[in-house]
C-alpha cells in the first residue's frame, strides 16, 4: 500500500509535502532528478518519491524557502542518505528547563497550549515543534557557557525566541527557526542569520 | 523623519496589545516580534481611550484566550519617527515607517504599522526592539479566562 505522509513546513512561505513510499511511483520520477516531478507554487508543492518514513527527514534538511532554491539545492542530497537533522518535539529537555527557569517553563506551556494559528489579529502561527527542537539543540551546545535567566517568547512565525542581557553587550535576542538562528545583538547593532550547522561559531560569537 | 502618505498624523499616539507571547513581565523584557515585520495591528489613542481599547483587544482575543492579554503599550508617532531616524543614521539607510488607518467593524480606531514599501522591506528585529523600549506600558489586571 502506498504510504503518504503530510508534513507541515515551517517558514513564512513554505509548503506542505505529500510523500509516498509506493514502489510503483518510481516510474513517474527520474531518480537522477527527483524533483522533476515537483509541482505547484511556492505556497503549495507536492513531492512524490519512494520514501520511507525515516527518509522524511531529508526534506526537513532542505531549504524550502522557495522552490527554485529547493530545486537547485536538491543535488546535494540523495534519497536514502542520512542527513543531520533534528527530531521535532513539543517537550522541553531538563537542561532547557533549567536554563529558562520555572517562569520560562510556565510560559512555554502557555504558548503550547493556548496559542493557536491566527493569534494576534491573524498574524501568529502556533508553536512549531521544529523550533522547540532547535532550542534544545542550541542549549545542548552551550555546554559550560552561562546565560543569565533568559526570557522565552513565541514569535508570529510560531518560533521560540530567547532574550537575555549579556553583561558586556546589552540585550541578545535569538529566534529559533527549523534550520537557522536569527539573532540581534544590541550592543553592536548586529542582526543576522546563521545556519544551524555553524552553531559552534555562533555560540562562541555570542560569548566573546 | 516625516510620516507621509495617508498615514496618521505624527501628533497621534498608538496602543499595541501586549500578550504573554510578547512580554515577560517577570524579567521586564519585550520581544521584537511586537513590531517586527509588517501589518502590525494597533489602535489610535485619539479615537478610542485606553479603557475602550482594552475592551476591544480582549473582545478580539480567542486564540490565545483573554487572560493572555497582560498589558497595552503606548507609543507616540513623533517618537516613532525619531526612532526610525536614529535607526537610519546608525545603519545608513533610508527606511520609512508609516501608520495607516485601517478601521474595522469592531474597532474604528484600528491602524497598521508598516514599512512604507512593505513589498520590498520589513521592520527589522533591531528597529522593532528599539520601538519596544520606547513604549509606555499599561499593565492589566489578570482577567479570568472564561468571562
Amino acid at each position: 500500500m502506498p504510504v503518504a505522509y503530510q508534513t507541515q513546513v515551517y517558514n513564512d512561505e513554505v509548503c506542505s509535502f505529500a510523500i509516498s513510499s509506493s514502489p510503483s511511483i518510481a516510474d513517474i520520477y527520474d531518480p537522477l532528478d527527483p524533483f522533476s516531478i515537483c509541482s505547484g507554487s511556492t505556497s503549495t508543492s507536492s513531492i512524490v518519491a519512494p520514501f520511507n518514513c525515516s527518509n522524511l527527514q531529508i526534506l526537513h534538511a532542505l531549504d524550502v524557502k522557495d522552490v527554485p532554491d529547493l530545486w537547485s539545492n536538491q543535488a546535494k542530497y540523495r534519497w536514502g542518505q542520512e542527513v543531520d537533522t533534528l527530531q521535532a518535539t513539543n517537550e522541553l529537555t531538563e537542561n532547557v528547563k533549567e536554563l529558562i527557569g520555572e517562569n520560562g517553563v510556565d510560559r512555554y506551556y502557555e504558548f503550547r497550549e493556548k496559542y493557536h494559528d491566527g493569534w494576534d489579529n491573524g498574524r501568529g502561527k502556533k508553536l512549531s515543534t521544529h523550533s522547540t527542537a532547535m532550542l534544545i539543540y542550541f542549549v545542548s551546545n552551550l555546554k559550560n557557557i552561562t546565560i543569565s535567566t533568559p526570557s522565552i517568547f513565541l514569535t508570529h512565525n510560531g518560533n521560540l525566541q530567547l532574550c537575555w542581557e549579556d553583561g558586556r553587550k546589552g540585550e541578545i535576542e535569538i529566534e529559533f527557526f527549523h534550520d537557522r538562528f536569527e539573532y540581534y545583538i544590541e550592543a553592536n547593532g548586529e542582526e543576522d542569520v546563521i545556519s544551524k550547522h555553524n552553531i559552534e561559531n555562533f555560540i562562541s560569537m555570542l560569548t566573546d | 523623519m516625516e510620516l507621509t502618505c495617508d498615514a496618521c498624523d505624527v501628533s497621534e499616539d498608538i496602543y499595541r496589545a501586549l500578550l504573554t507571547a510578547h512580554w515577560d513581565p517577570q524579567e521586564q523584557r519585550f520581544s521584537s516580534s511586537l513590531f517586527k515585520g509588517y501589518n502590525v495591528s494597533v489602535s489610535r489613542k485619539g479615537l478610542k481611550n485606553l479603557d475602550d481599547t482594552v475592551h476591544i483587544f480582549r473582545f478580539e482575543l480567542h486564540n490565545p484566550p483573554k487572560n493572555c492579554l497582560i498589558g497595552v503599550g503606548e507609543l507616540s508617532l513623533r517618537l516613532l519617527g525619531n526612532i526610525v531616524e536614529a535607526y537610519n543614521i546608525e545603519h545608513n539607510r533610508d527606511f520609512e515607517v508609516i501608520v495607516v488607518p485601517r478601521p474595522k467593524a469592531i474597532n474604528s480606531a484600528h491602524a497598521e504599522v508598516n514599512p512604507k514599501e512593505c513589498d520590498v522591506d520589513k521592520i527589522t528585529k533591531s528597529l522593532a526592539k528599539k520601538m519596544t523600549k520606547e513604549m509606555a506600558i499599561h499593565s492589566l489586571d489578570a482577567e479570568p479566562e472564561f468571562t
